[in-house]
């Protein structure tokens, strides 16, 4: 037998090099544990990564990312891991988005991936890629980490409890201390949280380890280690290490598979609403943004008025100030849903904020239908 | 035995606190972790959870301590929820 890269994989029994490379995993987040799920799901061959990440590289990253090096200091986290990626393994294809993840990634990528790792800073984060993975039908496995403790969960694409199974009230008002009455983004001082480099790859570790037996598995009942709906938690400081099961919330409103899924040719640059209403013969429909879209910021003094078109919770406070009046005068003018008679239903949709690959739910008040855009870039 | 209460252990992940409490069954985990990091003096920005390490199982913030949740006696653990990925 020659000997080439995977030599040793090939000697455990239970091992399927073909089914890694034919495999595609997502990576939402580059941060510490994010930089070792790379690097160890490149090691192992997994065919197809895809990096999603809006940060930059800082100084003091550096003592936790494996990635990255002192002269990546100011650039993409997704773009310098996938580069780094790339290198240690060239037979894979690593593919990045330097964006975020709820507003920069359709939920059409979501639903060509195996399996979708977690590797996230927030609860804001962990809520949108829950809401993305359940509505796409994908599994997706969170890690999280303190100074000496790390714990990983398994969500099921359908079945279990989800990650908003188990918000508390203290969570949802921690969340929402990030945004105003308004809506928008409050700027809020980011809290420093201590940690290593030991505790951030022994968290990475379990959760790769979780998506191989899942890539390496037919069904969930079949699967060794956790099952849909567990969550490992290890202390560091004493030493315990147990599986809990996890509790689904029956009024959970994240329960929510979207299918089925009608995949058009037209992409969000060629599609507006309007368009999109008629070619799904529905020319009463709405169709859903899926957020709230700012489409103007409003002074009450003066009565000037600002377009913007932007995601209303990537809009900073800041908004509010009319420069006319000199006095935080202005309130935001928000939509969630396009219908024919919309002034914007003739804007392409991707100039509202829909990124290559969405699928848009349209509504006529008797039920919803799905549509998946298509796109140009590769993943 | 009282039924409306019931008499558990609360211990930190840490072990650095631990008590044996009686609390009435219709109390919450959400209370309970309110309750705990208050007189505990626990970390303030930090999120907490329940496990009860006797059953394996972790409790929703909603979840009253039932008897089919909770038995006199079992080991409910507060733990952090790890929400960090921090770099």
């Amino acid at each position: 037998m020659t000997e080439d890269r995977y030599a040793r994989h090939y000697l455990l029994d239970w091992w399927d090099q073909d089914k890694l490379a034919a495999a595609s995993v997502m990576v939402a987040g580059a941060g510490a544990i994010g930089n070792e799920a790379i690097k160890m799901l490149a090691l192992m061959g997994i065919g197809h990564i895809l990096i999603v990440d809006f940060d930059r590289i800082e100084i003091s990253n550096l003592s936790r990312t494996v990635l990255f090096r002192e002269t990546d200091v100011g650039h993409s986290k997704a773009e310098v891991s996938a580069a780094r990626a790339q290198n240690i393994n060239p037979d894979i294809e690593v593919h990045y988005v330097d964006g975020d993840l709820e507003h920069d990634v359709g939920l059409g990528v979501y639903r060509a991936m195996d399996i979708v790792l977690g590797c996230l800073d927030s609860i804001d984060a962990r809520l949108a890629l829950n809401r993305a993975c359940r509505r796409a039908g994908v599994p997706w496995i969170d890690a999280g980490i303190e100074a000496t403790f790390a714990e990983v969960s398994f969500f099921g694409s359908d079945e279990g409890a989800c990650f908003e199974c188990s918000m508390s009230s203290q969570m949802w008002e921690q969340r929402n201390q990030r945004f105003s009455c308004s809506g928008l983004r409050s700027e809020a001082t980011e809290r420093k949280f201590p940690t290593t480099a030991t505790v951030a790859s022994i968290a990475a570790g379990i959760q790769v380890h979780e998506a191989l037996l899942a890539l390496h598995t037919v069904s969930n009942s079949t699967k060794p280690g956790m099952a849909f709906g567990q969550k490992l938690t290890l202390m560091l400081r004493p030493y315990r290490l147990q599986v809990l099961d996890m509790p689904a919330n029956a009024q959970c409103l994240a329960h929510e598979r979207w299918e089925p899924i009608e995949v058009l040719a037209c992409g969000p640059r060629e599609l507006s609403a309007l368009d999109l209403l008629e070619r799904a013969g529905l020319p009463n429909g709405a169709v859903e943004l899926g957020f709230d879209l700012l489409t103007e910021m409003r002074c009450l003094q003066c009565g000037r008025a600002e377009p913007v078109l932007r995601p209303v919770e990537k809009c900073p406070r800041a908004l509010t100030h009319c420069p006319e009046c000199d006095t935080e005068s202005r309130r935001p003018e928000t939509l969630s849903w396009l219908d024919a008679a919309s002034h914007l239903a003739r804007r392409p949709l991707a100039d509202l904020g829909i990124p290559e690959y969405q699928v848009l739910a349209i509504h006529d008040g008797e039920g919803r239908r799905y549509f998946q855009l298509s796109g140009e870039y590769i993943f | 035995m009282n039924r409306r209460t019931v008499s558990i252990i609360m211990q930190t992940a840490d072990r650095t606190r631990m008590a044996q409490v009686t609390v009435p069954r219709e109390m919450r985990a959400g209370d309970l972790i309110k309750t705990s990091t208050r007189r505990w003096s626990l970390s303030f920005g930090v999120n907490y959870q329940i496990a009860n390490i006797s059953t394996g199982q972790m409790l929703l913030p909603d979840d009253q301590l039932t008897p089919e949740k909770v038995r006199d006696g079992d080991t409910l653990m507060l733990q952090p929820l790890a929400t960090h990925g921090i770099a």
